[in-house]
């Protein structure tokens, strides 16, 4: 009897670890491939992982797309040295000794560049203000001979007793004509 | 040579020192630049001015942590400051740069081999290349750290100067979001 019930609560384990590992669905695999490639995942995650990498065709071949890739980047590493790294790094140097500091600021061809791109924008600038600024002169200008041109004649009307208007200037030169 | 000896060395201006610093150091600094910045050339030239910046302020190190974990820092700064001015310059570039011929050495199985293989490892490379770069300032630190350098938590957490859980905690979604890309960028291609 206690046989029996012993195989019984043994299989019932048995099925219920073989339906846990199951239970991984694709979504919860594939946010858990980086940490199966890295060791991150504990034993009962890890074998839910490989029983559904065996049985699903699109997780399996997802994950060795995704293997091949990580594991570039852990290939991709500047193992050499460069024999002659030390001689640039002194030639550096000492050009930076005899380059002027006010000249190594402007080393750079990008940083020349760079500069001379502001330099024209700011001329640019200056340059658009400088020709708006003169034409609002000019006109400044136009506008106040114009007003001296009226004020002459207001005052001349005034001196006359005559009502002067802007609109009516041909009148009043009609009039001196007939006098 | 004990590293502090050699710094003492080279701050006595002591021939050979700085040199040794170099040959003993460069591998770790230009592998540290070119997992920034994927492109051997420019993790020569950021290199060559962290070794300019040690040699100009070897005297200020102090020996509260080590040589290494210092060179990591300063590696690690110019790199990210090399990527920020060179997104800034990218509207100055010259036409040069299209033309220019890109190499890398020290992979480590380049030589076996095919050309075919070379390029589409190349795209690949670019790809994977691209989604280390979107992610977040500190988990791109962490990750280039553990995966280019083979850097202990403790070791990142000394040159980040944080915590071990906060490594752990950076690295964990820095791989889930690198996953999340790339798995995004096959569904792309597909």
């Amino acid at each position: 009897m206690t046989r029996c019930a012993s195989f019984i609560l043994y299989m019932c384990q048995n099925i219920t670890n073989r339906l846990k590992k199951s239970d991984m669905k694709c979504k919860d695999f594939k946010n858990n491939m980086v940490y199966y490639i890295e060791k991150n995942l504990d034993i009962e995650s890890a074998e839910m992982f490989e029983h559904h990498l065996k049985n699903c065709g699109s997780c399996d071949s997802l994950y060795k797309m995704f293997f091949a890739d990580y594991q570039l980047i852990a290939s991709d590493k500047i193992t050499e040295s460069n024999p002659f790294f030390y001689s640039r790094v002194m030639a550096a140097i000492e050009h930076e000794k005899e380059t002027k500091p006010i000249f190594r600021l402007f080393a750079k061809k990008e940083l020349i560049l760079q500069f001379a791109t502001y330099l024209i924008i700011v001329l640019l600038a200056i340059f658009t203000g400088y020709l708006i600024g003169n034409d609002k002169a000019h006109l400044n200008q136009e506008g106040l001979q114009n007003q001296t041109e009226l004020s002459d004649l207001q005052l001349f009307a005034d001196s006359h007793n005559l009502t002067f208007n802007e609109e009516d200037i041909y009148y009043i030169n009609t009039n001196e004509t007939e006098e | 040579m004990e590293d502090l000896l050699l710094i003492e060395e080279i701050t006595k201006n002591k021939p050979g020192a700085f040199q040794q610093l170099v040959e003993k150091y460069q591998t770790l600094v230009i592998n540290t630049c070119y997992g920034f910045l994927h492109n051997y050339q420019d993790a020569q030239d950021v290199a060559q001015e962290v070794f300019i910046d040690v040699y100009r302020s070897i005297e200020k190190f102090r020996n509260e942590s080590k040589i290494s974990t210092w060179l990591y820092r300063i590696s690690v700064n110019k790199s990210l400051n090399y990527i920020r001015d060179n997104k800034k310059r990218t509207w100055f570039q010259s036409l040069d740069i299209l033309f220019e011929t890109e190499f890398k050495t020290g992979s480590s199985n380049s030589l076996s081999e095919s050309p075919e293989e070379i390029i589409e490892n190349k795209e690949k490379m670019d790809v994977i290349q691209q989604a280390i770069d979107k992610l977040a300032k500190n988990q791109k630190i962490a990750f280039t750290l553990y995966k280019y350098e083979d850097l202990s938590y403790k070791e990142i957490a000394d040159v980040m100067n944080i915590s071990i859980s906060s490594v752990e905690s950076l690295l964990f979604r820095a791989k889930k979001n690198l996953q999340k890309q790339l798995i995004s960028l096959y569904k792309k291609n597909d």
